[in-house]
């Protein structure tokens, strides 16, 4: 590339901080048909949850819709609930439920003083075909004027079947704190931690490891200023490992620390440390020899905001980790000595975010990294270098809504010693930009166009000896969309789209281009939705997509693969009680390569081979009482598989099968303190398979499986 | 309406931007020699096609020699498997993998062509000392052949690294080749057993595993 071309390059950002514009802003509301192609699927309420923000919410958030749901029905919280303590909390969405678990345990957390006696026993069995666990859970937290006791006991069993091998894993883990408040802001106590792990998998054999932590804890926190709000918590013990890797026994540590300062609105600086670390006397499970071992763990993390809620802001983040843990060598002739696995990084990341609207902003992004990480073997050091620079932005214009996206990353990566002569260097570099139009033409037509194209470069170097490095090459792909959605009434909406793509695999070196090749992608896709009448809706979509496949080197090698596909889904509220979904779908999959006629030399497609499936699928679910439904889905799959040979087609292969699921679901309050949550039921499947040999069938026995299946959870609070 | 065409302009330059080159993808380096000409019409075929692959020492020599074997992701077609000839297992200290196939291979052309980086490979085939049983129709074929992988150094000389016999069992497949499913191997009485090199290519694929 040359430097008119960078040049042209550094002008993106440019260019849309102008388009942006980014100036005081003004109250308005986001244009809501951003969000008329998104899955509504999504919206769905499930266990008492509500979905109605979720888009706005994620887009505001940066996630991706369905990553925002998850953690909510994973928390138990409507998404406004989780971004509304994400806030209060000042960590990402994503934390959330990690930093409530660890807050649990902070006694100083505790606002006033009155008696606290909470508990919460949770039992849950879940069963399939091949495994079953058994999960018991018990969470009790007692608290008398300055005094508290917290515990959580965590016990589970798997088993796992394999033919007449049973394989059974049991975790247990108990983590309980006592201590004595001597004031708001200081706690002292102790806490022991127990881990213990058995598993009889015949592949390792008979395994129990445990791990023992007795320490005594001391927690603080300060306000020296209005602005200033500081945290410092230690922990010092004793520590007992044994099990199949190691036994290990000495003294354990841990101090962590946050600091955070607060200025108006405008500034928000927070520092957090935390460095764990033991110093033990180790051995090998099936050794006498005692070695010292010293292992330690520090991370050291910094986040800066400045004006977060103005029209230009900064945000910045910083994080420092080291790593060292020690282990006696297990090989023969390194006996006594002990080998040590190594580990840091160095992370930071610059945002600046001008912010007009909600529909009319610009993020500019970089970020740079490096980690350096060693094993405690000869071979398998790792280097690691990271660069990101990138740009997102979205602007409304005369009803139109732009979005693009913009980056640049660069990875590179040292692996010196992946064998004992010698590895190889990696450097990839992504290039990405992509772009999104959508636009209300008309009340009840919505129009969104989208564009990408990519290329990521793998580049490789042998370091001394290595036999086969991965092979230098581009990965390019552009790809356009064009969907039309169309709301005719409450009744009937019908969409259509068409997609265009080409990637192209091009691997650089002489020897290895017979593999490069382009492949051109169609794809048309028309669905609609009808209510025909109160309770009863019918949905359709149907598909089409051809992918052409042309070597670039190899002569007689290009491929075309062909597929349609339709699915039918008849929605029937038949009452309030009963409901019924029947769907129907089919997939034909045609493919072959392109044969050269000898008379004319032209080339024409020859169909190789082709799959056809058919499924038919109905769920049945009556619910008599709210809280317990029975449900019923049965269903029907056909699958062929034909191939042509000299232009013949004749059948390889014939699948059918039938699947019954019966069951119920329940969600039932026992007593004023305990619910029972959960499905269970029985599967029967039966299935029968044909294949021909020179067009005569060879037809194999019916297979059957039947068992049962579900996951119940009992949860009682006192 | 002036600074709507600046912004529409600025626009336009983006596009621009994007159309510079910044996303094409580099020129690869020519093929060294034109693309291998590979044919399975007919087992023999597909046996010369492998010598062929063999010859070329290359990923595109390795597509090449491993098309002429069944690669099988599904039940419904056949996949290749190798048998060894029963005293290679007797002698082997190391581990015998229970069914020996494609993947496995896969293994034995990067060893095969790593043992002489400099010189000429050829896969020579012969005739076995069984009568040929092809059945178009049905797209069946048992046969068997002879086989010695030759290498030639820049002076011409000429070294036997693996030989032996093999009882080939060859499928039609969905796009007409001819490709191999079954591979039992045996020894060449006519091996000299004083040439550490004159062994089976069963014994080379045990030998692979360690690469």
């Amino acid at each position: 590339m040359n430097r008119r071309h960078r040049l042209a390059l550094l002008l993106i950002p440019v260019v849309l901080g102008a388009i942006s514009a980014a100036l005081p802003g003004r109250a308005q509301t986001p244009s809501t048909n951003r969000f008329a192609f998104a899955d509504t699927t999504l919206l769905r309420d499930t266990l008492g949850l509500s979905f109605v923000n979720l888009f706005p919410l994620a887009d505001s958030l940066r996630l991706t819709p369905d990553t925002l749901r998850a953690l909510s029905v994973r928390y138990r919280s409507n998404p406004e609930r989780l971004v509304q303590l994400s806030d209060s909390l000042r960590v990402p969405v994503d934390s959330v439920g990690v930093v409530l678990e660890r807050e649990r345990f902070n006694p100083l957390a505790r606002t006033g003083n009155e008696n606290v006696t909470a508990l919460i026993y949770t039992t849950t069995y879940n069963v399939q075909q091949t495994q079953s666990s058994w999960g018991n859970n018990l969470d009790f937290n007692i608290e008398r004027g300055p005094l508290f006791v917290r515990n959580l006991t965590l016990i589970s069993i798997d088993r796992y079947s394999s033919g007449a091998i049973d394989t059974r894993r049991k975790t247990r883990n108990a983590n309980t704190e006592a201590g004595w408040r001597l004031n708001q802001d200081v706690s002292l106590g102790a806490r022991a931690i127990v881990d213990i792990f058995d598993s009889d998998d015949p592949s390792s054999g008979f395994i129990t490891d445990k791990r023992n932590d007795f320490q005594f804890s001391g927690r603080s926190r300060q306000a020296p200023t209005r602005n200033l709000s500081t945290e410092l918590n230690m922990f010092a013990g004793i520590l007992d490992q044994s099990g199949s890797q190691q036994e290990k026994s000495g003294l354990t540590g841990e101090a962590n620390a946050r600091m955070l300062y607060r200025r108006g609105g405008w500034l928000s600086n927070e520092l957090r440390a935390d460095f764990r670390g033991n110093t033990a006397r180790t051995r090998l499970p099936d050794s006498t020899l005692q070695q010292n071992t010293h292992d330690y763990n520090q991370l050291v993390s910094a986040n800066l905001q400045l004006y977060p809620n103005s029209p230009v802001g900064l945000i910045a983040n910083a994080k420092y980790r080291d790593a060292r843990v020690e282990t006696p060598s297990a090989v023969p002739q390194d006996s006594g000595r002990t080998r040590l696995a190594l580990t840091s990084g160095l992370d930071g990341s610059l945002d600046i975010r001008l912010r007009r609207t909600a529909d009319r902003y610009l993020n500019l992004t970089s970020s740079l990294g490096t980690t350096d990480a060693s094993t405690a073997s000869y071979t398998g050091r790792t280097e690691r270098f990271t660069r990101l620079l990138g740009t997102d932005g979205r602007y409304d214009l005369l009803g139109w809504v732009l979005e693009g996206r913009f980056s640049n990353g660069f990875n590179r990566t040292e692996s010196p010693r992946v064998t004992v002569d010698g590895g190889y260097i990696e450097e990839v570099e992504n290039r990405n930009l992509d772009g999104k139009l959508n636009r209300r033409l008309t009340p009840k037509l919505n129009l969104q166009l989208n564009g990408g194209v990519s290329l990521a470069r793998y580049r490789y170097a042998v370091v001394d000896r290595y036999p086969s490095p991965p092979v230098s090459r581009d990965n390019y792909r552009q790809s356009y969309r064009i969907d039309a959605l169309y709301n005719y009434s409450q009744r009937f909406n019908t969409g259509a789209g068409l997609e265009v793509a080409r990637t192209e695999l091009v691997n650089i070196a002489a020897t290895s281009t017979s593999a490069n090749n382009v492949t051109r992608t169609y794809r048309a896709d028309w669905r609609w939705t009808y209510r025909l009448t109160t309770g009863l809706t019918a949905t359709q979509r149907n598909t089409l997509s051809a992918n052409y496949v042309a070597y670039t080197f190899r002569e007689g090698a290009d491929r075309l693969n062909l597929e349609y596909g339709n699915v039918t889904t008849l929605n029937a509220v038949l009452s309030p009680r009963l409901v019924l979904n029947l769907t129907h779908s089919s997939n034909l999959a045609p493919s072959g390569s392109y044969l050269q006629d000898e008379v004319d030399g032209e080339w024409f497609f020859s169909p190789a081979d082709r799959s056809k499936v058919f499924e038919l699928r109905s769920d049945l679910s009556y619910t008599p009482t709210p809280g317990f439904s029975l449900t019923m889905a049965p269903l029907y799959r056909s699958v062929e598989r034909e191939g042509t040979v000299n232009g013949i087609t004749a059948p390889q292969r014939e699948d059918r099968t039938l699947t019954v699921d019966g069951g119920a679901v329940v969600s039932l309050p026992v007593g004023r303190r305990g619910r029972l949550e959960g499905n269970f039921g029985r599967r029967f499947q039966g299935q029968r398979t044909s294949t021909f040999n020179a067009g005569v069938a060879e037809i194999a026995p019916v297979t059957e499986q039947d068992f049962w299946r579900g996951a119940l959870t009992f949860s009682w609070q006192l | 309406m002036a600074a709507l065409r600046l912004r529409l302009a600025l626009l336009a330059g983006l596009v621009a931007a994007a159309g510079c080159g910044y996303f094409r993808p580099t020129e690869p380096e020519i093929p060294t020699s034109p693309p291998l000409r590979s044919n399975y019409s007919h087992p023999d075929s597909s046996l010369e096609s492998m010598n062929i692959g063999l010859g070329d020492k290359s990923t595109q020599g390795s597509g090449v020699y491993m098309t002429a074997l069944a690669e099988s992701i599904s039940t419904s077609t056949p996949g290749f498997h190798q048998l060894f000839w029963p005293e290679d297992i007797v002698d082997w200290s190391g581990v015998v993998p229970s069914d020996w196939n494609w993947s496995f291979e896969l293994r034995l052309y990067s060893y095969l062509i790593d043992l002489r980086p400099l010189d000429t490979y050829r896969l020579i085939w012969a005739d076995g000392q069984t009568t040929d049983d092809i059945d178009f129709v049905v797209g069946v074929a048992q046969i068997q052949r002879r086989y010695r992988v030759v290498t030639y150094n820049t002076d011409g000389d000429s070294t036997i690294i693996a030989i032996g016999f093999a009882d080939l069992t060859f499928y039609r497949d969905a796009q007409s080749r001819w490709v191999i499913t079954r591979w039992a191997d045996r020894s060449d009485p006519e091996a000299d057993p004083g040439d550490q090199d004159q062994v089976t290519l069963g014994r080379r694929r045990l030998q692979s595993q360690s690469n």
